[in-house]
């Protein structure tokens, strides 16, 4: 007996054992695995071919930049992000394939895509159908809400409105009005030419071109003889070049220009003094000036290049992955059913933009009004800004949704 | 107690490690899985908490927005833009106007049922038409008035760009005596035309009231509200660590607590952090777009974590008791139950240091108490073997101590020194300093100590080696000794000089290195002192140097013996053969023969003593040389013919047909033995027959054993006389040598012989039936062509003709031999060359030869032999050995070199008959020898064999033998001494007076000298004067002239008056006198 206590092997092994089942007990619930490591896949669904490529590839580039942030961060829930790119070749009826491609065959757990409303909304019946979660980043002409999409863009009321009011206090009450012949020009022009009209402003002439038709000469002439004191351009695309090659070559470069459908990408090729009064309303310019913006800026640079601009689209993008990535922490888990939820709702992110939150009733987010005058080097110095951010409203307040539907249903267009 | 403490402790241990140890673990871990789960649920908790109270302001707001937009659509509103348009002036008395009171109090009622604090419609302008309650705002201007840019301006303004909803918060709001004011506002559309807005004014007390609510957030939880107002953060609500807080207490920016400063970044987020003041915190925060508010949510750590700290000072407390509970039941435990160990090991214990074992008690459980039993019954086992060890190490230690004392006594009284050396590993015996250094004794025996006179203590001082002690001059070879005794691990043995203490000893050291586990080699070793035996040997050696001397004085003494001896034998035999051939009376022949055969006789016993004083010598020394043995035998037969064939006995010999012809063997030896044989037998046989038989025996290739055989019908004899025949000295019987007489030699001598032969001798006999002699010898055939023309074989026996060749049997009866005998044979006229110093020795020489028909011519000495040889010739030359001037050696070395042509053969003359002499001889070219005293019978042999059959060189007729008498008288008148004419006168001629007289002087004056010279010692000159007188007289009388004129110088010297000279001139006359004189008497 006494050898048993006091021989040193049986001692030291006991001692062992001992020492060996505590770090067991203590390591144990260190190690609980998780419960999968397989990554969560995000489909995007933009336009890599067709005209819309040019606009939206950058968009994928933000997205890119945020997964891969959050990558770096150790992912999310443990696992990895992967991006499923689908290509919505600017039509509509690929754009609506795709998504459900991406929700049915790819299992992607939130999908971040489309450009113009035309996509959004052939889309939007396939997400809300599948109960998914899209993301769309686009400013848009509103007068829409869906349970399944959150908008990051703005509204008409957070920018085509004050901005208008904008103009029309700032540089004079006579305008003129040219859009590309599709939904959201005319709809924006409607907002237009409500607030000119609460505004006693003149509306000189309001011309709708279709897309890639050439502008005649002859209205370039009348803006030479009615001398507008602001063009509100709603032009999409490269017929903002043909207008501006227009006006240029007809000595109306420093005409004040109010553009909704130019970025600083779209704007490059009209940089340096070319447009003197070019003016652009955005929630966030590139050029904005706070801290957690240069660190984007420099970020997305430095990833994907130095010639690179950024705009709204993209940041509006970025800012809507980081707001995803937020809510799946706080649901714990990528279930787009699950995360698309008052939780998503309440989530804010301090973005580059600012701080960016989404509206509970509206799901749209709410956006400052910034509005920016192009400077020579092609980016744009911001001359105003809303005190605060704008309270997200698709449905300005001055007709009911019901006046708003009927009107939009006049053109044959907009939601059903 | 003192028991070991390390059980208590090993036991203490086990015990904590069963329980208290896994359970601290397990309470440790549950604490900290509990500290993270209540951590995560009091996060959740907040989380839920925070989302619940953004969601209330935000339903708040929304509600109270939703009332704006509804009561901007209501009539009332309308109606009194209407009223302000139609009367811009009655804008202060419209609410009291009757038209409008219906709208009016709508209003009011509206407010006070929404709890607002105002309600305001401003129109487009900004001027404010309606307010609710009080009247400060009414009618201002917002755009210039004194309200502009308060936040109800700002409001009103912001809707109108918007077209949109819109609040704004003002810490301080002048109309309302500068409290916060809180605004909604809302544009007015009538039929798409802004008209204008209305703004609420809410009561912040509802909305903080929200918050304060602190549902679940226990005691120390709080919700934070704050606004950014310029460069601050400023507390909306009243919080709980400062006393009122609300729209007063501000945080600059950079100082905000971090749960503020990240919901003021629009950070949506829950987390551990520190609070404004300065408190751990559990805290949620989050930012309300809605009214652009950061709130936080927060709970102090302290509270949230109660529970588990308590959980946690539970389960110490709770492991501090079950650690103490434990440690004293281990306590408890170890004493109880070991305390029947405990007494076994203080019993054995107690064993250690006193050697007695205590008996213990049996206690405690039946284990134990068995134990107790055993260790009792193992004590009381071990006490009787400790007592059978101690006895038997009494034994050995007894053994031991014999042994030791054996092996010291043994060490130490050996005349011995022992010792055991240890030189270390890979020490190099290059190196003399190294092995001085390192080296050590383990062990010397006193012996040891004694012999390097040494102490024990002194031995192992620095530089005590073996090596150092040795004799510089043989240092370095021992040292190699030992290295080579090294390398190869063999035993070392050294004999040598050492020097110790200035003193040179002669050391035996044996040695045996043993390599040893560690790599020393280890020296086992003894040392001899053999000094003593050294010296002896030296001595030893003197001795055997000085008897070796001795010897060989002896052996020159004997060789001087036989010649002294032989030269006057040589004389009596030679002369009375001379007396004998002339005429003599019957009496005096019959006496003469007698002296005759008494001198051989005499001479023969000389020669047996010589041979035998050779043998003992070990000097006597066997040759080999080419023989016939026909030849032999014949000889021999001719030898004994005579006496045999006078006593009447037959005498046979015989040889085998397969007994070679020729054999290499000693033949002076073999006919040495077989005469002594056949002389024997011719002696002791009276009558009947004598036969030698020649047998072969054994051959192998040339080596052949050959047979003799000497048979005689004699006495024989007995058994006891055969048993002593070959000892020296020594006959059959004493009676025998009485009758028969001889030396006992005889057989002896040639036993020895036939040994040295390589034979055996034996003897079969029957007394009275005669004795046969068997012996046998080695010999070696030889092919007889090899000698086919060598002349002294092929020409010594006629009857030896190729026709007698073959393996028939050759008898020689002594008739048949006795035809060849030729008694005097005569030579005819050959010329002999005698080279001779001896006047006596010429004289008995030239004589014998002459007698025999040979011309003799004289050469005293070497030279003037060499000078006759260049005038002459001769036929032989007989030349004496030893000579003054030239010795017969070298002589014979000139006449070799001068006369290379000359053929004439040269016969050695000597009394040395010493092996090496003869083979000197040889080597010069003499072709054979003549022993000296001369024996006529010997001489004539010899010459036959080289003049038989040779012509002369010159036909001389044959010598006459001058008569005897002439010897003498010759002689006398040669010799320079004396003067014997006067003398032999005076005696009328008679020799034989003469030769009686000198006889006498002889006998009476031989001692003269060595008297004369004693009493001239002695001083006794008178009388030696009387003797010296005497002694003059005597030689005068006998014609010693010389003698007498010395004899007579010395009397006159001596009786002078000087004192006497030398006497030597007398001693050498003396002595030549009495010389010549004594070789006078021999003849």
């Amino acid at each position: 007996m006494k050898d048993f206590f006091l021989k040193a092997p049986y001692f030291k092994i006991s001692l062992g054992v001992f020492f060996l089942i505590a770090v067991i007990i203590i390591l144990t619930p260190r190690f609980q695995p998780t419960e999968t490591s397989e990554p969560i896949r995000i489909g995007v669904l933009h336009s890599m071919t067709g005209a819309l490529a040019l606009s939206e590839k950058p968009l994928v580039e933000a997205i890119q930049l945020a997964i891969e942030e959050i990558n770096e961060k150790g992912g999310l829930l443990g696992r990895k992000l992967v991006m499923i790119l689908a290509d919505g070749k600017s039509e509509p009826s690929v754009f609506a394939s795709e998504a459900k491609r991406l929700i049915e065959k790819e299992n992607v757990s939130v999908l971040f895509g489309c450009w113009t409303s035309e996509c959004r909304q052939a889309v939007k019946p396939v997400v809300e159908a599948h109960h998914h979660l899209m993301f769309y980043a686009l400013r848009y002409e509103g007068l829409e809400e869906s349970p399944n999409i959150i908008y990051t863009g703005a509204t008409p009321s957070q920018q085509v409105i004050p901005a208008t009011n904008w103009a029309l206090n700032n540089l004079g009450k006579k305008s003129y009005l040219i859009g590309s012949n599709y939904l959201f020009p005319h709809i924006v022009n409607i907002m237009i030419k409500d607030v000119i009209k609460s505004n006693d402003g003149l509306v000189l002439a309001e011309k709708y071109f279709n897309i890639g038709d050439k502008i005649p000469l002859k209205m370039i002439d009348d803006i030479k003889k009615s001398k507008p004191d602001v063009i509100f351009n709603s032009l999409k695309g490269q017929d903002n070049a043909q207008l501006f090659s227009l006006l240029m070559q007809n000595n109306l470069s420093d005409i004040p220009i109010f553009s909704f459908g130019v970025s600083e990408i779209e704007i490059l090729p009209w940089k340096g003094n070319l447009l003197k009064n070019h003016y652009a309303v955005w929630s966030y310019f590139q050029s904005l000036e706070n801290d957690n913006n240069k660190a984007f800026v420099s970020l997305f640079k430095k990833r994907f290049g130095q010639e690179k601009i950024i705009n709204d689209p993209m940041e509006a993008s970025y800012t809507g992955v980081h707001l995803w990535a937020q809510a799946v922490e706080n649901k714990n888990t990528p279930d787009p059913k699950i995360v698309n939820s008052a939780g998503l709702l309440r989530q804010t992110y301090s973005s580059p933009g600012g701080i960016a939150a989404i509206d509970s009733i509206t799901r749209h987010k709410w956006k400052w009004l910034r509005i920016g005058k192009l400077r020579p080097d092609g980016q744009f110095d911001i001359i105003t800004n809303s005190r605060l951010a704008l309270h997200p409203n698709p449905w300005p307040m001055y007709r009911s949704r019901e006046e708003w539907l009927n009107l939009v249903s006049q053109f044959g267009l907009g939601a059903k | 107690m003192n028991f070991p403490k390390r059980t208590l402790y090993r036991i203490l241990i086990l015990f904590l490690l069963i329980s208290p140890l896994p359970l601290g673990i397990m309470a440790f871990t549950f604490v900290q899985n509990s500290r993270d789960s209540i951590s995560k649920s009091v996060l959740s908790h907040l989380t839920d908490l925070a989302d619940l109270k953004s969601d209330q302001i935000n339903t708040y707001v929304d509600e109270k927005f939703t009332d704006l937009k509804g009561i901007s659509k209501s009539n009332s509103v309308f109606r009194l833009i209407q009223f302000y348009n139609q009367y811009p002036d009655k804008i202060n008395d419209s609410h009291d106007d009757p038209a409008m009171k219906p709208y009016v109090n709508y209003l009011k009622n509206f407010s006070e049922v929404l709890s607002l604090k105002n309600f305001l419609v401003i129109n487009k302008a900004g001027k404010v038409i309606f307010t609710a309650f009080g009247k400060n705002e009414l009618g201002t201007d917002l755009n210039s008035g004194k309200l502009k840019r308060t936040a109800l301006a700002v409001a009103h303004s912001e809707v109108l760009v918007f077209l949109d909803c819109q609040f704004s918060i003002a810490p301080s709001y002048a109309p309302t005596n500068e409290v916060p004011a809180f605004f909604l506002a809302c544009p007015l559309f009538r039929n798409e035309q802004l008209l204008g807005s209305v703004v609420m004014q809410l009561d912040l007390h509802e909305l903080t009231s929200l918050l304060i609510e602190q549902t679940g957030l226990g005691e120390t939880g709080e919700t934070v509200l704050a606004m950014k107002d310029r460069d601050s953060a400023l507390m909306i609500t009243p919080i709980r660590h400062v006393e009122d807080a609300a729209f007063k207490y501000r945080i600059s920016e950079k100082d905000l607590p971090n749960p503020l400063k990240k919901a003021f970044r629009g950070e949506h987020g829950q987390g551990v952090s520190i609070d404004y003041s300065k408190r751990d915190v559990i805290a949620a925060w989050r930012f309300i777009p809605t009214l652009n508010l950061a709130m936080v949510t927060k709970i102090d750590i302290a509270e949230a974590f109660a529970p588990i700290n308590r959980l946690q000072a539970y389960s110490i407390w709770g492991l501090a008791f079950l650690i103490l509970f434990c440690s004293a039941i281990a306590a408890l435990f170890t004493k109880n139950f070991m305390k029947p160990i405990h007494d076994l090991i203080s019993a054995a214990k107690n064993f250690s240091k006193s050697q007695v074992l205590q008996r213990v008690l049996p206690s405690g459980s039946v284990e134990f108490q068995e134990l107790g039993k055993s260790f009792n019954q193992m004590a009381t086992q071990i006490d009787e073997q400790k007592y059978n060890l101690e006895m038997r190490v009494l034994e050995c230690t007894k053994d031991l101590q014999n042994s030791n004392r054996l092996y010291k006594e043994l060490t130490d009284n050996i005349p011995v020194g022992v010792y055991s050396y240890k030189s270390p590993k890979g020490l190099s015996y290059k190196d003399q300093n190294q092995i001085e250094a390192l080296g050590k004794y383990d062990y010397v025996s006193s012996q040891f100590c004694r012999i390097f006179k040494l102490n024990q203590t002194d031995l192992n001082r620095a530089g005590f080696t073996l090596l150092s002690f040795a004799h510089p001059e043989e240092r370095p070879l021992f040292q190699n000794i030992i290295s080579q005794s090294l390398e190869l691990a063999e035993p070392l043995k050294w004999e040598g000089r050492f020097i110790i203490e200035n003193e040179t000893k002669y050391l035996l050291i044996a040695a045996k290195p043993t390599l040893l586990e560690d790599g020393d080699w280890l020296w086992n070793g003894v040392i001899v002192d053999i000094t003593d035996r050294k010296k002896a040997e030296a001595e030893i050696l003197a001795a055997k140097e000085i008897a070796e001397n001795a010897n060989r004085t002896k052996s020159e003494f004997l060789a001087n013996m036989s010649h002294e001896i032989r030269t006057p034998m040589n004389a009596i035999i030679g002369l009375t053969e001379l007396i004998l051939d002339t005429d003599l009376s019957s009496n005096q022949y019959s006496n003469l023969q007698k002296v005759h055969s008494s001198s051989k006789s005499l001479l023969n016993i000389l020669n047996d003593v010589l041979d035998f004083a050779k043998i003992e010598a070990g000097k006597l020394e066997v040759t080999k040389s080419p023989m016939k043995i026909a030849d032999l035998l014949k000889n021999s037969i001719d030898l004994f013919n005579t006496t045999a064939t006078e006593k009447g006995i037959s005498l046979r010999c015989s040889i085998d047909g397969n007994v070679p012809e020729y054999i290499f063997a000693d033949p002076q030896r073999l006919s040495q033995v077989l005469n002594n044989l056949l002389s024997n037998a011719i002696k002791f046989t009276p009558r009947g027959e004598i036969e030698v038989l020649i047998k072969s025996g054994q051959k192998k290739d040339k080596q052949l054993e050959l047979l003799f055989s000497v048979r005689d019908t004699g006495i024989g004899l007995s058994e006891n006389q055969i048993e002593n025949l070959f000892i020296s000295f020594s006959q059959a019987d004493s009676s025998i040598t009485r009758k028969y007489g001889g030396t006992g030699l005889g057989l002896a001598i040639s036993k020895k012989l036939i040994h040295l032969m390589g034979g055996e001798i034996s003897v079969s006999s029957r007394e009275g039936f005669g004795t046969t002699f068997y012996f046998t010898i080695q010999a070696e055939s030889i092919d007889q062509s090899r000698f086919a023309n060598q002349s002294s074989l092929n020409q010594r026996g006629p009857q030896m003709g190729p026709a007698q060749k073959g393996y028939t049997n050759r008898e020689f009866t002594p008739n048949n031999l006795k035809q060849q005998s030729n008694p005097l044979p005569l030579f005819s006229g050959h010329r002999i060359l005698l080279v001779e110093d001896n006047l006596i020795n010429q004289e008995v020489a030239s004589q014998i030869l002459m007698k025999r028909g040979l011309h003799i011519t004289i050469a005293n000495n070497g030279q003037e032999a060499l000078d006759y040889l260049s005038k002459e010739t001769f036929d032989l030359i007989l030349m004496d050995l030893h000579m003054p001037v030239l010795d017969g050696f070298e002589t014979t070395k000139r006449i070799k070199s001068e006369h290379p042509e000359l053929k004439t053969p040269i016969i050695a003359m000597t009394a040395a008959v010493m092996t090496q002499d003869r083979e000197k001889c040889a080597n010069l070219g003499m072709v054979d020898f003549i022993e000296k005293p001369i024996d006529p019978v010997a001489v004539t042999q010899v010459l036959k064999k080289w003049l038989i059959g040779k012509e002369s060189s010159r036909k001389l007729s044959p010598a006459l033998p001058s008569n005897p008498e002439n010897i003498l008288s010759n002689l006398v008148f040669k010799l320079p001494e004396f003067d014997f004419k006067k003398t032999l006168d005076r005696m009328d001629g008679d020799l034989d007076l003469l030769d009686r007289m000198i006889q006498l002087f002889i006998d009476t004056e031989s001692e003269t000298l060595f008297k004369i010279q004693n009493l001239i010692n002695q001083g006794e000159l008178a009388k030696a004067s009387f003797l010296l007188h005497r002694l003059k007289g005597a030689a005068a009388n006998i014609g010693a002239v010389k003698l007498f004129e010395a004899a007579e110088a010395l009397e006159n010297e001596l009786k002078s008056d000087f004192p006497p000279g030398s006497t030597e001139d007398f001693q050498n006359t003396f002595e030549k006198t009495f010389l010549s004189l004594r070789q006078i008497t021999e003849l």
